[in-house]
């Protein structure tokens, strides 16, 4: 704590942002039926949508660092032409109402969709109201999260290790396994864990282009959104379970990898 | 292993242009300032930058040759000491060195032994599990000496090996640094903007200005016959140019000097050592041939003497003793006597010997 007053005029709207932001999650801490927590997160619909949760997230995780890793490589070191228009693509997504992701992915890749009307029509396959098409979503939001924060890490490694080990005789593999990856692991770290949380909670992308079918496309935030609807405590506990995997997430990057800096 | 180097590279308004030879087993120095494109030639060599034209051959092997041919950095046989040394962060030294090896498809554990005894012919084997941020910078010299060397290759660069050091670690790891490439047999080329350290550890110096070779030679050809300025104000030579006749040189831009070398004629440089110039507040009658007079312009204190810079015609640098300073009681602006003995200057034709070897 720094040793100076804050002027009024800082502290009054200070305070009030901290208590709007603060408020909230104090009242779903108050409202959560802490007797019947137990029963209704192993409730046979919550437990599904806590799999499919975990189930889809990681997916989209592992999707998002298995493709966005290496876009986020492409990115930094300009090696495709238009680098910066490319990038700003990439970002669209994270600013983009999840809605309107959605029903770009309908457009794109619904049954009647640019690509998936062909894919549809040659093989048969269809995403939109199934699990792939969740995860498809999901990750369509996510990524960027992962790509913006790897491409970050790629900039700011000096290109004299990965010079030093090709001088060594490293092949191109052994150069980014061994050299670039560990020595970007805390931005990488970082990307994951943001990719998915945001992949955890997504609801607006899922829910347009994959609808909200229990067991199948239903969520852990579309399983709230439903039980709002019917059984007001169902959604609180349910929230609970998100609120506690938030607090994990901060807890787990904190100082570590989200840290501001200081001074 | 001799590399024989004819390119050029072009990147934005700068060109570098390279026509020499490194000959196997010598040490080669390539002394310039900044952006005369010495890291650029070395990571040319390397394989990390490509040339526009021309080619470089590596023995027998041609390993550049414009637009076609670029062997990589991975199948060249260079080892490369960089700049700040690069080592890498998230692996211990040891690992460091046995990365080499590793990479060429030895064994783990040959790989590590071969580190090993890296270490040990540096005495440094207690540095083996520390990471590269627990060393201190002339160990981590020593460090990227040992992992350019693990692989056992033919040609050994390394890009201002010592400027990364402070000056009390300087003169160790130099010496150091001497006992090892000279011990190495290779090809060795070495950028420094430290004339010290090119005369001390070189064979052989290749002064770049501005993209092109300005000078290439033993470390005493250049010292003794230097062709620019800039390589005569690195050896602490005054450099005069002019035009000789039966051992009189017209000074361009005025000025009139004897020299001794009666049978030059035309246009000539002539060196002048900064010692051999005496200083008189009164003009001398002596039987040195040159005595002109001008102005204190500046005074700069060396460790054990003092330069003093003198406007006149032509302008020198002569250099004096903390006594004779005192006795002189010279400021900047005092009038003086320049005086240098006719046999204390050599005077040269102008390109003469550029290329001794």
């Amino acid at each position: 704590m720094r040793n100076q007053r804050a002027p009024l005029f800082l502290l009054v709207p200070g305070l009030i942002a901290l208590l709007f932001l603060v408020i909230p999650l104090i009242a779903l801490i108050l409202q959560t039926p802490w007797e019947a927590f137990p029963k209704i997160i192993s409730s046979p619909q919550a437990l599904e949508a806590l799999r499919l949760s975990f189930v889809v997230s990681l997916a989209a995780t592992a999707l998002a660092a298995i493709f966005g890793i290496p876009m986020a490589w492409l990115l930094a070191r300009e090696v495709l032409p238009f680098t910066g228009l490319l990038r700003a693509l990439v970002i669209v997504p994270l600013l983009l109402p999840p809605v309107v992701s959605g029903v770009a992915l309908l457009e794109g890749l619904g049954r009647r969709g640019l690509v998936g009307g062909f894919l549809y029509d040659t093989f048969g396959i269809t995403f939109p109201f199934s699990t792939v098409g969740v995860v498809i979503a999901t990750t369509f939001v996510a990524m960027p999260f992962l790509v913006i924060t790897m491409e970050g890490g790629f900039r700011s490694l000096h290109q004299r290790y990965e010079d030093a080990a090709a001088t060594l005789g490293a092949s191109s593999r052994r150069v980014f396994f061994r050299i670039t990856m560990p020595m970007v692991a805390p931005a990488a770290i970082a990307g994951l864990v943001l990719c998915w949380a945001r992949a955890l909670g997504e609801f607006g992308a899922t829910i347009t282009f994959a609808g909200n079918f229990p067991g199948v496309t239903q969520t852990m935030p579309l399983a709230v959104y439903t039980a709002l609807e019917s059984d007001r405590s169902v959604a609180i506990a349910l929230s609970m379970v998100l609120l506690v995997v938030s607090v994990g997430v901060l807890v787990a990057l904190r100082g570590k990898y989200l840290q501001t800096r200081a001074s | 292993m001799k590399i024989d180097a004819n390119f050029s590279v072009t990147r934005g308004d700068f060109r570098l242009n390279i026509d020499t030879i490194f000959s196997a087993g010598a040490v080669t120095a390539v002394l310039g300032p900044n952006g005369s494109g010495k890291s650029t030639l070395l990571r040319v060599l390397a394989g990390l930058q490509r040339i526009d034209s021309g080619e470089i051959v590596f023995g027998d092997q041609v390993v550049n040759k414009a637009p076609s041919i670029h062997v990589v950095p991975q199948e060249r046989s260079v080892g490369v000491v960089f700049q700040d040394y690069a080592l890498f962060p998230h692996l211990c030294v040891l690992d460091n060195i046995a990365f080499g090896p590793r990479s060429l498809g030895l064994s783990r554990k040959a790989s590590q032994a071969r580190a090993q005894s890296q270490l040990a012919s540096l005495g440094i084997t207690d540095l083996g599990p520390r990471k590269p941020n627990q060393i201190s910078g002339g160990q981590a010299q020593r460090v990227a000496l040992a992992r350019a060397l693990a692989t056992e290759p033919n040609v050994l660069l390394l890009d201002e090996p010592l400027s990364a050091l402070d000056v009390q670690t300087r003169e160790g790891v130099r010496a150091e640094l001497e006992k090892q490439i000279n011990g190495f047999g290779g090809c060795v080329v070495f950028v420094t903007h430290d004339p010290l350290d090119a005369m001390l550890l070189a064979d052989r110096v290749i002064v770049l200005e501005d993209g092109s070779i300005a000078q290439q030679g033993t470390p005493s050809e250049l010292a003794a016959r230097p062709q620019t300025d800039y390589v005569a104000t690195l050896m602490g030579v005054n450099l005069i140019r002019g035009v000789a006749d039966q051992g009189v040189l017209q000074v361009d831009g005025g000025g009139v000097l004897s020299v001794p070398q009666v049978e030059l004629r035309g246009a000539a440089l002539a060196v002048l050592r900064p010692e051999a110039i005496t200083l008189h507040l009164l003009r001398p009658e002596g039987s040195a041939r040159n005595v002109w007079q001008g102005r204190v312009r500046a005074l700069t204190p060396m460790h054990d003497r003092i330069r003093v810079s003198i406007d006149a015609l032509p302008p020198v640098v002569a250099t004096i003793t903390h006594s004779a300073l005192a006795d002189l009681k010279l400021s900047v602006g005092t009038p003086i006597w320049v005086s240098a003995k006719t046999l204390t200057i050599e005077a040269f034709e102008v390109g003469a010997k550029k290329e001794l070897e």
